[in-house]
């Protein structure tokens, strides 16, 4: 035989073998947005390298594909903004991802129209501890007494602050800032940062979403109920919301908070000093905290604190990411065994998840050394109990998020009253609400 | 001999002013996005005015690269964008010519439903079309990416107005040797209707290319994905609060083959914005 016919030989043998081996796995066809990063975290196997939600579940994965050589999770990495639209339409056109991750107010839109498969027995088959999963998270999944997600986190919104800039202030010191516990504290706060720095006390970007996130929690804090009626009618009338809000708006009409037009933008001020606090997400924790050990300077006294409970009792926004198995997807014994398998490894390494900023879902973990000794991260702990989602039955709450921010933003840069906005704001959630079938 | 510099009226001198000045605002941006494309994301977050001196890295590019799809999406993105400008020409050639020479009953009536398809958005039909191809089972195809494109309305009318203004002369004369109605159109007209073809397969390519609502609810698996939905879902960080040089690096890299298209067709490129193909 040439030598060249053997190699051609050869090289079919291989051709064929490989699919072989291929198909012997299988595969879990995982839907997820938080991002690509395979540049940086492609083949990372070890869990304390990343500090964001791409680098972590990207990590996990990898993991989870090397420890169970029998199953390969694929990735299938959608852009935050139509990702519910692609989903929507793959389980349209039947092509029904094996888990897909959802938000958990995003969970009631495909529970009611019996997309989703419950997991209670699921979760007994793999051997997951319900019992351990935080009661908020566990309340938020659970519609008519069946767990529909798995859930992966708590998401709150928080100060990150530059405890550097505030112990200048007088303001507590470097890594220990101190917070106010009422508006009027606030107030104080501002103005002696103001005039102790010359630099806003508080910066808030033109973010409809950073807006609503902020005004859900102060009205939270005040014990507010936003839907009092039915969960398609929102209530905006009462003058404890707009009371809240003006509090903002005097604080900046004398400078002492200051709106930032991108994230991009309020990173970049935050970073070099330019404010004591900025209003954000613990999604971007992890971020940040890479942006003080590597870039050090201004940003070197980095904390992030749970928003302070400025309008009465301790309370905070909050939502989480959850893992759903949509009906139709994996739809063969091996695969759904092969699902549950991977949510019960994120289940087992729900700490990892927390480096991104988030807190862990699993009740045994709030008070883990692994989680309570993370670095940056002030009051963490006492979080779980004051979280707070708007009621889980209001549907599309994603879609009149940004109507009720957009507005308030409008009134914050002088292009509205407050009254306006808050009218307008309720109107087009309520002719929204009122339209969906 | 002394050449003689002949001055420009001061009218046509404020023209090209004016003109070079728009070329510049028109370009600072896109020279930015070059410029932000070769920093380190973490050091434009801290100064973005870091784009103005050294260093300079390759480092987003080659994170890109890594990108495993990446060429799997520029292959796709070729194929359909190539074929279906070559099949808007084809069919719009077709149709163009038989609404401008053949006539058949009901033709204006027909040509008055083609263009009616001028006035209807892309995302009015866009979910009876995805039911369609989701009950033939066709997503996640080459043929859902392509054939939805291929319906285009404005390439009929373009077609049909070019070759309604070449003189019926030219083919009469055709006529009289016995050439065949495919021959007169093949060797005789559609050569002289070069140029609305080079316009119509530029808009098609361009279109083409952009095209991003579509392949991102039929080509739900990454391996089907094209550039502008790929590329897309890497965005690393739900804020865009860093990332901006990879962010750069990817708009660079999609935006390139239009680049080179426009350098080899810049004369058809030209026309074609100037409207002068169907003249």
């Amino acid at each position: 035989m040439k030598l060249t016919t053997f190699v051609a030989l050869g090289a079919l043998a291989l051709g064929l073998a490989v699919p072989t081996m291929a198909q012997a796995q299988t595969e879990v066809r995982f839907a997820r947005f938080f991002g690509a990063c395979e540049a940086d975290f492609g083949t990372n196997t070890d869990p304390g390298t990343p500090s964001n939600e791409c680098g972590v579940i990207t990590t996990l994965t990898n993991i989870f594909n090397a420890e169970n050589p029998d199953v390969r999770v694929v990735p299938e990495i959608v852009e935050w903004g139509p990702y519910y639209e692609q989903l929507a339409g793959r389980i349209a056109s039947g092509d029904v991802p094996d888990i897909s991750v959802m938000h958990g107010d995003m969970l009631i839109n495909f529970v009611k129209r019996d997309m989703i498969t419950p997991l209670d027995e699921a979760f007994t088959e793999a051997g997951i501890d319900v019992e351990d999963i935080a009661p908020g998270p566990r309340e938020n999944v659970t519609i008519d007494s069946q767990i529909y997600a798995l859930p992966q986190d708590f998401v709150t919104w928080l100060w990150h602050t530059n405890s550097g800039t505030m112990a200048e202030a007088g303001l507590g010191e470097v890594g220990a800032p101190v917070y106010p516990t009422s508006i009027e504290e606030m107030m104080e706060h501002a103005r002696q940062f103001k005039q102790a720095t010359g630099l806003p006390y508080l910066a808030l970007t033109l973010d409809s979403n950073a807006m609503s996130r902020t005004l859900y929690t102060m009205l939270m804090q005040a014990n507010y109920n936003l839907f009092p009626e039915s969960t398609n009618q929102i209530d905006l009338h009462s003058p404890g919301a707009k009371e809240a809000f003006e509090a903002l708006k005097q604080m900046k009409d004398e400078g002492l908070l200051v709106l930032i037009p991108d994230w991009a933008s309020a990173f970049t001020g935050f970073s070099n000093g330019e404010y004591g606090n900025l209003i954000g997400g613990t999604w971007q924790i992890g971020d940040m905290v890479r942006l003080s050990e590597q870039t050090g300077g201004a940003l070197e006294g980095y904390v992030a604190h749970v928003f302070p409970a400025i309008n009465g009792e301790p309370a905070v926004w909050s939502s989480s990411h959850s893992w759903v198995m949509l009906k139709g997807g994996a739809a063969t014994p091996e695969k759904r065994e092969a699902a549950l398998r991977f949510l019960r490894f994120l289940f087992e390494n729900n700490i990892h998840w927390a480096r991104a900023g988030h807190l862990p879902m699993r009740t045994s973990l709030m008070s883990d050394p692994a989680f309570t000794e993370m670095p940056y991260r002030i009051g963490f702990a006492e979080i779980p109990p004051i979280a707070e989602h708007l009621p889980k039955d209001v549907p599309q709450q994603r879609i009149i998020q940004p109507f009720i921010g957009e507005e308030l933003l409008a009134a914050l840069q002088d292009q509205k009253s407050t009254d306006e906005a808050f009218a307008a704001a309720e109107e087009r959630v309520n002719t929204y609400l009122s339209r969906l079938r | 001999m002394a050449s003689k510099t002949i001055a420009r009226p001061m009218s046509e001198q404020i023209l090209v002013a004016s003109v070079v000045i728009l070329a510049i605002a028109w370009m600072v941006p896109l020279v930015w996005i070059v410029g932000l494309s070769f920093k380190n994301s973490l050091e434009l977050v801290v100064d973005p005015n870091a784009v103005f001196r050294f260093p300079y890295t390759l480092e987003n590019y080659a994170d890109l690269m890594v990108t495993s799809n990446l060429g799997v999406w520029l292959r796709n993105t070729l194929i359909v964008t190539v074929t279906q400008t070559v099949l808007v020409v084809a069919i719009s050639c077709l149709a163009g010519y038989g609404f401008a020479r053949i006539d058949f009953p009901g033709r204006n009536l027909v040509f008055i439903l083609v263009l009616m398809g001028l006035a209807i958005p892309q995302h009015a039909v866009i979910v009876p079309l995805h039911k369609m191809f989701n009950d033939w089972q066709m997503h996640n195809t080459f043929q859902a990416l392509i054939l939805p494109g291929l319906a285009g309305p404005f390439g009929v009318f373009l077609m049909t107005a070019y070759f309604r203004a070449i003189p019926l002369e030219i083919e009469e004369a055709a006529k009289l040797d016995n050439a065949s109605r495919f021959r007169i159109f093949w060797e005789i007209t559609l050569p002289l209707a070069v140029p609305a073809m080079a316009t119509l397969a530029i808009f098609t390519f361009l279109h083409s290319w952009n095209d991003y609502l579509w392949p991102l609810i039929s080509a739900t698996r990454p391996e089907m994905y094209t550039l502008t939905v790929g590329l897309a879902a890497t965005q690393t960080n739900i804020d865009q609060s860093e990332g901006l040089g990879y962010l750069m690096a990817q708009a660079v890299f999609a935006g390139l083959p239009m680049l080179i298209l426009y350098i080899f067709f810049q004369k058809y490129v030209v026309r074609a914005v100037a409207g002068a193909a169907i003249r």
